[in-house]
């Protein structure tokens, strides 16, 4: 005989109670596991999902101006394509969508994708669609559908110059085929299936007005793909056009002129065309040409002239220099003041200024300066024949032309009339796209400077950059929210109870073998050996269980993905997950809840020790009620919980609401271990008897109660953390807050719309009386709220006017203001109070550069994991949080002032983003704009509507928890039932007593159920009164009313099961004869 | 003298593998009220059971059982139940007492079964405890007590309803000798005191004379 024989002999022995010990740690090895595997499969999940869409496609390029699409032969195994965003609606039933995705494809987009099939027989009036879209516009195979794409326009639109009427192009298609799985390509990563049109690229470029074009380059894996395009790239892909020019009046004297298709040059063609002059030792000199809608002076106004900004005329500042033409026109001379008129170049609306200038020189129209190569190509003017011809996008008083414009128009055409320095031309005609509109080169042929600049050209740098989608997607996969942590914190009153019923199964086995491990002792073993036996056995049972939670645990994930997918689909929106079994999930959980499991039994072991061999071999264990000793140790820790709770209570109310939320819960969570661990004392303590004649079966029961205070502090201590959870987390629950009040998460406003392509005019046109629409800018971006599973690389930016920050409104949950104004309206942190504004710096930015912004609570917290006063970075560009909204609208954006946005994103023209006050019913008001913006897919929706769509996502999460909570409550059930079994057990003599002296069987169920009864209820209060203390001041400061009813059902229903379940146990145990039990003993 | 426990041509047996098997076989017993009496016999003859079946905790398989002029088997379960707590009071060999509970608590326990008046119990119980040489250890619990102080406080608690039957399974069982002495001259006295029928299961000869009688229990009757 040796220990080994021992210990199997024990396993043999006592296998049937070991089976409950072995199922309790192969749940606790279960629901760790589970939850492992459930973080791994959702993210398994979404890389399988975001792989899928993107085919074979690895790299892509998607730029902002338009490119030769045979820049696509370059790199090989890649297709050209032109993806702009859309709306579609069926031609025949009107329904529609919004936020489509046009692809302008052909063949060799459908062999990158693995599917060169689904493109057989597509002809140019045919367009192909994902089911998705069929699905929305309920659209069968050969169905008409209208295709509405936002044309696209160099020229930014934001400019004067800017064309802002005819945007979109519309397309009718046939809906050829319906295309699923590979017809869900996207390259960004999101759960829902996106909305796809595919049409022939050459019909799309063409209707684009873009033939032979294309913006988006689609490449499977290829060595030096960026190289391939960086060496077939010439300048026109990047919109830079190179053209010598004469100067009419001075025949010889040319020069060439670098200028942009989009007029306004972006710093990289300045700095490019500046390098490559250099280089050949020319003189380069930039120019920033303008028009003016009108120059006056002395009554005197010379109409739609183009004004030049350069240096070659020593000009100094509010001076300006005429031509001669037009100081004759005038009669101007040198010293007069000149009043010049002009729309504002990027106020989004056209809007006149006037600027007040001194002539300062009259220059001789023999001069190379007044050469109509200085002004860029305005669309619709510079091809015009006459000025009566021009077509210009903004509004033109053709009353205003003369015949003599008309002559000077034939003779110098766009030749400048004035000149001012360029200086004043950036001071009068700031903007974010560009501070010079070509520059002028001399002494350089043409094609020289073209070559050198070809060999400087760096087309990634200009726009043309292959972005890495399919590490991208992989990365993004990764997921915004730690799934295996937070289903870890879902199960962790499941994990709890099943240690605290592996700690009370092995404590009660270790009890009713009290008397053997005594003969042990006897014997003369020591201590430590028979622990360790213990432990031994413990062990090989756990592990045993260990390996069946395995098994279970991939149950408990299928499960789990199975609720993802289905009850709870309001949390994740992803009905694509499945079930990913990894090794390293498995092992995490098998070790995490081995380890749970042996300090349970380490714990439950210890009392052994406690007890001598004369106490063992007596049959009592260490649950035994010991008195006084440890109760002031108990109590000494139970009033430094008390303290931890009180100072935390005390100290939240000072701390941001963030802040006293986990302060609260600290200070909830610190009282209830300091109830639970007093209780415990008073259990173990040795009371001073009562009056005998108050005696009472309650009082009896209470007596019962406290004999065996480990068993009742099961009891308690389940009840109570049940109870703690239910009432925090239940309280957490939240129903859609009133939007009609302006310091509400609505903000005041009733409809959010949002349009699939920009609106260049305001909305409030179209909106009845009282209503008023606030528009907003966006730059398209990746939803980083949790509406979305994926990581949020890029999440999309809002500008707000200055108008909407003064307005004011919504919650903040924190803020930097320091000062009354900003502290009664936080918006103004992003704009004219900011800090950065204050330090003097117009371009309310912080000295180191990093933009104000706001962003909702919980997006920043949750899913940037940011904060205030920390910044994110999103493609370079750091924004710095200034403020966080609570509960808002606006929880799929960061938000910055509309002067940041237009500097951030210049090629972001218009508002996609309306917030629309209206004091009657929104919804009637939501389809009447929508249906009158239905060319730019304008959808609205009701901000109680999208408030309650983002606290369903919440709502969602917390019924999991509640859900798994209920599943721990019931596991905690099964131990308290084993419990109170082995209590009657042991008791079985005592009853039989009870009975021979006349007790009824009622009488005796209710015995002894009082005392569980009253545990249930003790544990209940001390967990009730803990949460109450957690929540309960969060709620006020919140306004939140807690949701009491539903918190009374459900703890009713806690105690309802506890209670069923200690009587119907009790009753089954009492059923055995009296009898039975005298004779046994 | 009228018999207060009057037992005719009892039989009871038990299921075994075998088939059953019979325990008692046409007993009759009859002890009349103030009248003490010992059943003696081997382990295993009946002994206990016999005292079950008066004390209505066992039905019997045959015969016919009177205890203080009432069948307890013909009672239903709720009318058996006040029967026993107040015509009978038990006393085990193990005294069974509640450890969570003093001894005074320890003796009101079978009040509890019923609706008396409290304060009137509580006094009681603190009187037979005086009666039993116990008025110093109203509140120790059974832990603090010896085997002999523990049984005085079963029998404490089995006085405790003024039964008119007192049942007794070998009370001395666990004592010494002399321990076991002074519990018998107790209960002789407490018997003749209250003038109840008393039936006492024993081992111990010595402990069995005290009483009016002494039956042995052979062969399933009573010889």
């Amino acid at each position: 005989m040796n220990a080994s024989r021992l210990v199997a002999a024990g396993l043999r022995h006592y296998r049937r109670a070991h089976l409950a010990l072995m199922l309790a740690a192969a749940v606790g090895v279960a629901v760790l596991a589970g939850s492992l595997l459930v973080g791994s499969s959702v993210k398994g999940s979404l890389r399988e999902h975001a792989l899928e869409r993107l085919g074979n496609v690895d790299e892509a390029l998607v730029a902002a101006d338009y490119f030769k699409a045979a820049l696509a032969g370059a790199v090989p195994r890649s297709a050209p394509a032109i993806m702009t965003p859309a709306s579609a609606s069926h031609a025949e039933s009107g329904a529609t969508a919004a936020h489509v995705q046009a692809l302008g494809v052909d063949a060799r987009f459908w062999e990158l994708m693995g599917a060169a099939d689904a493109w057989g027989g597509i002809g140019e009036d045919d367009a192909v669609i994902n089911e998705a879209l069929a699905s929305r516009l309920r659209a069968r195979v050969g169905d008409e559908i209208l295709l509405r794409a936002q044309k696209p326009s160099a020229v930014p639109r934001e400019t004067f110059i800017g064309e802002r009427e005819e945007t979109v192009a519309t397309l009718r298609l046939t809906v050829k085929k319906i295309v699923p799985g590979k017809g869900n390509f996207s390259l960004t990563p999101a759960q829902a299936d996106p909305l796809n049109v595919f049409v022939p690229l050459g019909r799309l470029g063409r209707r684009l007005e873009q033939p032979g074009r294309a913006n988006a380059i689609l490449a499977a894996a290829n060595t030096d793909a960026q190289a391939k395009i960086d060496r077939a790239a010439d300048l026109d892909d990047v919109g830079i056009k190179v053209a010598a020019q004469n100067t009419p009046a001075t025949p010889g004297h040319a020069f060439v002129s670098v200028e942009s298709a989009q007029i306004f040059l972006p710093r990289y063609t300045i700095d490019l065309a500046t390098q490559a002059a250099a280089s050949l030792h020319a003189r380069c000199r930039p120019t920033l040409t303008y028009l003016a809608n009108a120059m006056i002076a002395g009554g005197r106004m010379t109409p739609y002239s183009t004004v030049a900004a350069l240096d070659d005329l020593d000009l100094g500042p509010g001076e300006i220099a005429l031509n001669a033409w037009t100081a004759d026109d005038l009669a101007a001379r040198v010293g007069d003041r000149l009043r010049m008129t002009y729309f504002l170049p990027t106020a989004g609306r056209f809007v006149e200024t006037t600027a007040t200038l001194t002539v300062a020189r009259i220059v001789p129209m023999t001069s190379p300066l007044v050469a109509s190569g200085l002004a860029p190509d305005f669309p619709g003017i510079a091809d015009a024949e006459t000025i009566g011809s021009w077509n210009p996008p903004f509004p033109l008083d053709m009353k205003r032309i003369r015949p003599k414009d008309e002559a000077y128009w034939d003779k110098y055409r766009a030749a400048p009339k004035a000149f001012v320095s360029l200086a004043t031309g950036r001071r009068l005609w700031a903007n974010p796209y560009g501070d010079a509109t070509s520059i002028r080169v001399e002494g350089v042929a043409a094609p020289a400077l073209q070559k050198a600049m070809r060999e400087r050209l760096d087309p990634a740098r200009a726009g043309l950059r292959l972005e890495p989608v399919r590490r991208r997607a992989i990365e993004a996969s990764r997921g915004a929210s730690d799934f295996a942590g937070l289903f870890v914190g879902f199960s962790f009153f499941l994990l709890m109870a099943s240690a605290m019923l592996i700690h009370a199964l092995f404590q009660l086995g270790v009890q009713a073998r009290a008397r053997e491990f005594g003969i042990l002792s006897a014997i003369g073993l020591r201590a430590p050996l028979i622990r360790n036996l213990m432990l031994a056995e413990g062990g090989i049972i756990a592990a045993a269980g260990g390996v069946i939670g395995l098994l279970l645990g991939t149950g408990y994930a299928a499960l789990l993905i199975h609720g993802l997918r289905t009850w709870w689909i309001g949390a994740v929106g992803a009905p694509f997950l499945r079930l990913h079994v990894d090794a390293a999930s498995l092992a995490g959980g098998l070790v995490g809840g081995l380890t749970i499991a042996m300090i349970s039994i380490v714990i439950a072991a210890r009392g052994l020790a406690k007890q001598g061999a004369r106490g063992l071999l007596a049959g009592r264990a260490a649950d035994e009620a010991c008195g006084h000793s440890r109760g002031r140790m108990t109590i000494a820790i139970s009033i430094c919980f008390l303290i931890v709770g009180i100072s935390l209570a005390s100290i939240a109310p000072s701390r941001p609401a963030e802040e006293q939320a986990g302060m609260f819960f600290g200070a909830g969570a610190g009282l209830l271990v300091a109830a639970l661990t007093l209780c415990r004392a008073w259990l173990r303590g040795n009371p001073r008897p009562a009056r005998p004649e108050r005696l009472s079966i309650a009082r009896l029961g209470l007596a019962a109660a406290r004999r065996r205070p480990g068993r009742s502090m099961l009891v308690v201590g389940l009840m109570a953390c049940a109870t703690f959870i239910i009432v925090a987390v239940g309280a957490q629950r939240q129903a859609p807050p009133a939007t009609s009040d302006k310091r509400s998460g609505a903000g005041g406003f009733a409809l959010l719309a949002e349009s699939a392509l920009p609106i260049y005019h305001p909305l409030d046109p179209q909106l009845p009386g009282g209503a008023r629409a606030w528009p907003i800018r966006l730059e398209a971006g990746d939803d980083p709220s949790c509406l979305n599973l994926y990581q949020s690389a890029r999440p999309r930016v809002a500008g707000v006017s200055d108008d909407f920050i003064r307005r004011g409104g919504f919650a903040f949950s924190q803020t930097l203001a320091r000062d009354d104004r900003t502290k009664a309206n936080p918006w103004l942190l992003l704009g004219p109070e900011s800090e950065a504004t204050r330090a003097g710096d117009v371009s309310e930015a912080f000295p180191d550069g990093a933009i104000p912004a706001i962003g909702d609570a919980n997006t920043v917290m949750w899913l940037l994991h940011s904060g205030l006063g920390r910044d994110v970075v999103v493609d370079g560009t750091r924004f710095r949080f200034v403020a966080l909204l609570r509960g808002s609208i606006f929880q799929s954006e960061l938000i910055v002032s509309e002067r940041n946005f237009v500097r951030l994103f210049p090629r972001e023209a218009g508002w996609r983003l309306f917030a629309i006050e209206t004091p009657g019913d929104p919804r009637p008001l939501a389809a009447r704009i929508e249906s009158f913006y239905q060319d730019f897919g304008l959808g609205a929706v009701a901000t109680r509507d999208r408030l309650a769509a983002l606290l369903a996502v919440e709502n969602t999460y917390l019924s999991i928890f509640m859900a798994l909570g209920g599943l721990g409550l019931l596991l905690g059930t099964v131990g308290m039932a084993l419990a109170l079994l082995r209590n009657l057990v042991e008791r079985r003599r005592e009853f039989a007593l009870l009975r021979a002296v006349g007790f009824r069987f009622g009488q005796l169920v209710w015995l002894t159920s009082s005392e569980n009864i009253v545990l249930i209820l003790i544990g209940m209060a001390i967990g009730a009164a803990a949460a109450l203390v957690a929540v309960l001041p969060a709620s006020i400061a919140r306004s939140a009313p807690l949701p009491w009813l539903d918190l009374i059902v459900m703890l009713c229903a806690v105690a309802a099961i506890g209670a069923g379940a200690v009587v119907a146990g009790t009753a089954a145990v009492l059923r055995s004869p009296a009898i039975k039990v005298l004779k046994e003993d | 003298m009228s018999d207060f426990v009057n037992i005719k041509d009892l039989r009871k047996e038990f299921a075994g593998a075998a088939g059953p098997v019979v325990v008692l076989d046409g007993l009759s017993l009859a002890v009349a009220r103030g009248e003490s009496a010992a059943i003696m016999g081997p382990s295993g003859s009946g002994k206990s059971t016999l005292l079950h079946i008066i004390g209505a905790l066992e039905p019997p398989t045959a015969g016919r059982v009177s205890v203080g002029g009432v069948d307890p088997f013909a009672l239903n379960e709720k009318d058996a139940a006040a029967f026993r707590n107040r015509t009978i009071g038990f006393v085990f060999q193990d005294h069974a007492l509640l450890p969570q509970c003093t001894a005074i608590e320890n003796v009101l326990i079978p009040t509890l079964a019923g609706d008396g008046d409290k304060r009137a119990a509580a006094g009681r119980a603190a009187e037979l405890l005086e009666r039993v040489g116990l008025g110093g250890r109203l509140d120790s619990r059974p832990a603090e007590l010896s085997g002999g102080e523990r049984q005085r406080v079963a029998i404490a608690r089995a006085m405790i309803n003024r039964p008119r039957i007192l049942l007794c399974d070998e009370p001395t069982g666990n004592l010494d000798a002399a321990t076991g002495d002074r519990i018998g001259e107790l209960f002789v006295n407490l018997q003749r005191a209250e003038e109840i029928a008393l039936i006492v299961v024993t081992h111990n000869e010595a402990f069995a004379r005290r009483f009016n009688r002494i039956s042995h229990l052979i062969d399933g009757r009573l010889g």
